[in-house]
């Protein structure tokens, strides 16, 4: 992981990694950050960072929102959500508010969830049965 | 204290129709001044040194980007203050001050709001270059190169366009190696490379670093009529940065539309600051 200070700082707008484009370096922005192309490097955005399909990125990404469509390896920790489409492939850790894979996507590592204390799953929920006994629906 | 340089061939000649109207106007501003006007290349920053050693406060170029940067790399500091009346056929660089025309030109200049920027340096084989609008390297920087000014009659301007989208077509991309403020190392393919100064926007970087992989294809017929070179601004990358080092050898560059050279080059803010006279910062 990069220290604070070897971030390179990105400008004004949004940052557009292209197709055809390879970089090695660490990206720092208080804007979205899009990566078509690759990447070798950390990532640190106060927006969205997006992978698009068929990138090939190699870094661990702190953002507010990560959308993953190409592939990447390397931590998320996303302030808000992340979201692996159908496309995407992560090959790392994640935490996050918010969390959606979708159909077809891959994802190896482990998840954990920001700003819950517990699973919502340990409140208890209780329902009655037909003979009136009370009985947890989630143990 | 106002010092006008006049660039006649700028806009196909638009200042001889405007020249006396503009004048008029100046005048009732309040901010006539002393109006001179270059006969051929290498007149415009000797009447720039001129203008600067006769003591003027402000010295402002009439005609279209290359005039602006011309008289721009005279600028020896932010003491004289720089004003733009933009009567050429590329003004984009006075449109990024916040002034659409040469008329609110006028006004802009009367109201005299001055904002200090930052310029960029560029350095190749050839020497030092300042620029205040935009490095181009690749297939832009080669256009400048082989058709440096579109002609007035219409025959031989149609002749001019289209041998502009005869050499978009024909060139071939190009690999370039570059580094951005020392820590991000890159490699890109592709048919340009834009640098733009946007040291007057908001932000900790000076220049935005755009790429474009594949020439668009051009409306041949509306191209061949106007000679809009917008097709070569589709970008595919941005990035931001405060000093490039393009590494990769013999790709041809133009600064502020104007050809400079070839790379290796080196991209950096320089050390000296204009004083510009500005409408409103885009």
């Amino acid at each position: 992981m990069a220290k604070k200070d070897d971030f390179f700082k990105m400008g004004a707008q949004e940052t557009v990694i292209g197709h055809t484009v390879k970089l090695k370096g660490n990206l720092k922005s208080q804007h979205d950050i899009v990566i078509d192309g690759e990447l070798t490097g950390d990532i640190d955005s106060e927006s969205t960072v997006t992978i698009g399909h068929g990138a090939i990125v190699s870094a661990n990404i702190k953002a507010k929102n990560v959308v993953i469509s190409g592939n990447l390896e390397g931590d998320i920790d996303a302030e808000v959500s992340v979201e692996i489409t159908q496309t995407g492939k992560v090959l790392g850790n994640i935490k996050a508010a918010s969390l959606a894979i979708g159909a077809g996507a891959f994802f190896e590592g482990q998840s954990s969830m920001k700003g819950t204390k517990e699973p919502p799953f340990k409140t208890v929920t209780k329902v009655q049965n037909k003979d009136n006994d009370i009985k947890p629906f989630f143990e | 204290m106002y010092y006008y340089i006049i660039n006649p061939s700028a806009g196909n000649g638009k200042i001889n129709k405007i020249q006396e109207k503009l004048k008029g106007v100046l005048s009732n501003l309040g901010i006539a001044g002393e109006f001179v006007k270059s006969t051929g290349p290498g007149d415009i920053p000797k009447l720039t040194e001129i203008g600067i050693k006769k003591g003027y406060s402000t010295i402002v170029a009439i005609g279209g980007d290359s005039t602006a940067n011309e008289v721009l790399n005279y600028m020896p500091n932010d003491k004289t203050a720089f004003g733009i009346i933009p009567v050429g056929k590329t003004n984009i660089l006075a449109s990024s001050l916040g002034i659409a025309g040469w008329m609110e030109a006028c006004q802009i200049l009367a109201a005299r709001k001055t904002h200090r920027v930052n310029i960029g340096k560029i350095t190749t084989n050839e020497g030092n270059r300042y620029f205040i609008n935009k490095i181009a390297i690749g297939l832009e920087a080669e256009i400048r190169k082989n058709f440096p000014a579109a002609p007035k009659q219409i025959v031989s301007k149609v002749r001019h366009n289209l041998g502009i989208l005869k050499n978009s077509k024909s060139f071939n991309p190009f690999s370039m190696r570059f580094e951005i403020d020392k820590s991000i190392k890159g490699d890109f393919k592709g048919v340009n490379i834009h640098i733009t100064n946007v040291s007057f926007q908001k932000g900790d970087q000076a220049f935005m670093i755009s790429l474009q992989e594949n020439v668009p294809k051009a409306e041949k017929i509306q191209f061949i009529k106007t000679g809009d070179l917008s097709y070569l601004s589709d970008h595919s990358s941005t990035l931001y940065g405060n000093h490039i080092y393009l590494k990769s050898s013999n790709i041809s560059v133009a600064a502020d539309d104007q050809y400079i050279g070839t790379t290796p080059a080196e991209i950096m803010v320089a050390d000296k600051r204009i004083r510009i006279i500005v409408g409103s910062i885009v």
